[in-house]
């Protein structure tokens, strides 16, 4: 009897295993496919010979042109996608950990919402009253200020929810819908304070994209995002032990304060990079997730992983969509997933508020 | 070896939750927590348990105070069922329990065997693959019980090992009630020290070695069954008249409501 029950525990952990290795297939295939899509189209074998060229496997035979194009814009921008798909689903997995629910979405709790709050304050002011930062923080200073807008907010949102009693969700999520209509408000009065140029970057905020992707952004935002993307999974067991609510963690030997505070603090390093080099892209950290639960079930030893990957290549398949769909112009990346999650999101209220899990 | 509290005392705020508790849990006896609503057996429990740490007095496990063990330390020797759990994932009742070998690192093998050993235990073995949000109450708090078990199936280094239940009946059959009781004493026999919260005075008599009897957060008596469990006492703590005769199987007390 115990083999059975043993047996089918051992079946599922080979099944995840070979989930993982076609996530990692599939993503580099559309990786080398999203270098290949754009205006000048690419083969996906010249893509390869650049791709491999650039990590310095082979010698490219690709033409000049293909190869400047692949390496100074198409290249970047799909690795970015790459981050920031697999660092929103990663920090959207450890908050519904943390919180214990399913719901919670670094944009729905207003993570997002201060990250780009303090990012915006940064573009419109940052000539003037906030010069001080970029002598300082250089290259970094948006990332800087962007986390510590989702920091500040998360504290908000979980200081609004934890009483004695532990988290409540209703509050968390109100008080998430709260922050995030004020940080919008707040983005609405920059916005009325910006210049022309200002106004440009400020949309591409608001609606989130790929578009301004160099090596310098990759170079700094994968700095930060390796940080949640390393830390996080190692986080796995304590989430799990966290989904029995936060005494019976603490029973179980758990320092819970501490792993709360490092949970929150990479969540915010990872939210906050990513909104500080692609605005607002929505729904990667709530949709991701739970179709990985679906089909691995809520183990945050394979979930956070299997997230990373997904989450990646749901990223670049939207970026994919967003630059094709309506070419030669873009539609920003932000709007498809919106398009795609919105409706989703809904989905799962009904069905939870059917099961009476809400 | 053995928890002791000394003179423990918990506000919250202004409010006094328990005053000057004195008590011990001892390897190889089982002790049942009585008392009215409110009368502060909760607040006593999460004490012992570690989720309050701004209690006056002493508190001590194994001699050393609680607070001086690292939580994975205490976690080895003290397994803490709650009355509820709030579980909303789909976790199978075998990964549930399977959370239970967290603290140890005794590897997946022996892990599992454990795990299942402890679903036996606690009969739910017959759930080991479903789905643990899709169960009854009873079952839940059966899945629990046996994820607690599985924290302290085996002797610690550390030192005696304890077993804290919280209502471990409330949401249990007939017949599961005294199994999950037997089981208590089966574990006090194994040198576990084990006190439960209960609200059914006659399984505390059947079952326990000792009785503490809370009201308004002061102990009203504690000692051995027999000499606590009397008609004046409980009718005294309770508000309710009741006669108390002898089990007509058993050498103990049979508390009936008049």
């Amino acid at each position: 009897m115990i083999s059975t029950v043993s047996e089918q525990l051992t079946a599922r952990e080979l099944k995840v295993r070979a989930s993982l290795i076609v996530l990692v297939i599939a993503l580099f295939f559309s990786l080398v496919l999203s270098v290949g899509v754009g205006p000048m189209q690419i083969s996906m074998a010249d893509s390869l010979s650049v791709i491999l060229a650039h990590s310095g496997m082979i010698e490219s035979d690709a033409s000049a042109a293909v190869e400047s194009v692949v390496e100074s814009i198409r290249l970047p921008r799909s690795i970015l996608g790459v981050l920031v798909g697999a660092v929103l689903a990663v920090c959207g997995a450890a908050m519904q950990g943390l919180f214990r629910n399913p719901l919670a979405d670094p944009g729905l709790i207003g993570v997002t919402g201060g990250a780009s709050l303090a990012a915006v304050a940064l573009i419109v002011l940052g000539g003037t009253s906030f010069s001080f930062m970029y002598q300082l923080f250089g290259p970094y200073t948006l990332m800087i200020a962007a986390f510590t807008g989702a920091f500040i907010t998360t504290l908000i949102v979980s200081k609004v929810a934890t009483t004695q009693f532990g988290t409540s969700v209703t509050s968390m999520l109100l008080a998430g819908i709260a922050i995030g209509i004020i940080t919008g408000a707040a983005v609405g009065l920059l916005t009325y304070a910006a210049d022309d140029g200002q106004l440009r970057t400020l949309t591409f905020w608001s609606m989130g994209s790929l578009g301004g992707a160099t090596w310098e952004t990759v170079l700094a935002a994968g700095s930060l995002i390796i940080f949640p993307l390393v830390l996080l999974p190692r986080h796995a067991k304590n989430l799990n032990a966290l989904l029995l609510g936060e005494s019976e963690a603490r029973h179980l030997g758990i320092d819970v304060e501490k792993v709360k505070r490092q949970i929150i603090m990479l969540t915010a390093i990872g939210v906050g990079a990513a909104v500080a080099v692609s605005g607002m892209i929505g729904f990667v950290g709530l949709i991701v997730p739970h179709i990985v639960r679906l089909v691995l079930g809520p183990d945050h030893r394979y979930l956070l992983i299997a997230s990373a990957a997904l989450g990646a290549l749901f990223l670049l398949v939207a970026d994919m969509i967003s630059r094709t769909i309506i070419a030669p112009a873009e539609l920003p990346i932000g709007l498809i997933t919106t398009i795609i999650g919105g409706p989703f999101f809904i989905t799962m209220v009904v069905y939870r508020a059917r099961s009476n899990a809400l | 070896m053995s928890i002791r509290l000394e003179n423990v005392s918990l506000n919250m705020g202004p409010k006094k939750l328990i005053s000057k508790i004195s008590l011990a849990i001892n390897p190889g006896e089982v002790l049942a927590v009585l008392g009215p609503n409110g009368a502060g057996k909760s607040s006593v429990f999460k004490v012992i348990a570690g989720e309050y740490k701004h209690y006056k007095g002493q508190l001590t496990l194994n001699a050393k105070p609680l607070m001086d063990f690292s939580a994975n330390q205490r976690a080895k020797m003290m397994g803490v069922l709650p009355q509820s759990s709030q579980l909303a994932f789909a976790f199978s009742v075998f990964e549930v329990v399977l959370l239970g070998r967290l603290p140890h690192s005794t590897g997946r093998k022996k892990d599992r065997e454990i795990a299942f050993a402890a679903m036996k235990k606690a009969d739910v073995v017959h759930l080991a693959q479903a789905l643990y949000p899709s169960l009854s109450g009873g079952e839940k708090q059966r899945v629990q019980l046996a994820r607690v078990l599985c924290q302290i199936w085996q002797e610690s280094v550390e030192g005696s090992r304890y077993l804290l239940l919280d209502e471990p009946t409330s949401a249990l059959d007939l017949s599961h009630q005294h199994h999950t009781l037997a089981l208590a004493r089966e574990l006090a026999a194994q040198g576990v020290g084990v006190m439960s919260i209960l609200h059914d005075l006659n399984l505390a008599a059947q079952y326990a070695d000792n009785v503490l009897l809370l009201g308004q957060g002061k102990v009203i008596d504690q000692g051995p069954v027999e000499q606590v469990m009397t008609a004046a006492k409980i009718t005294d703590l309770y508000g309710i008249d009741v006669s108390v005769t002898e089990h007509p199987k058993y050498a103990c007390p049979l508390i009936i409501a008049s």
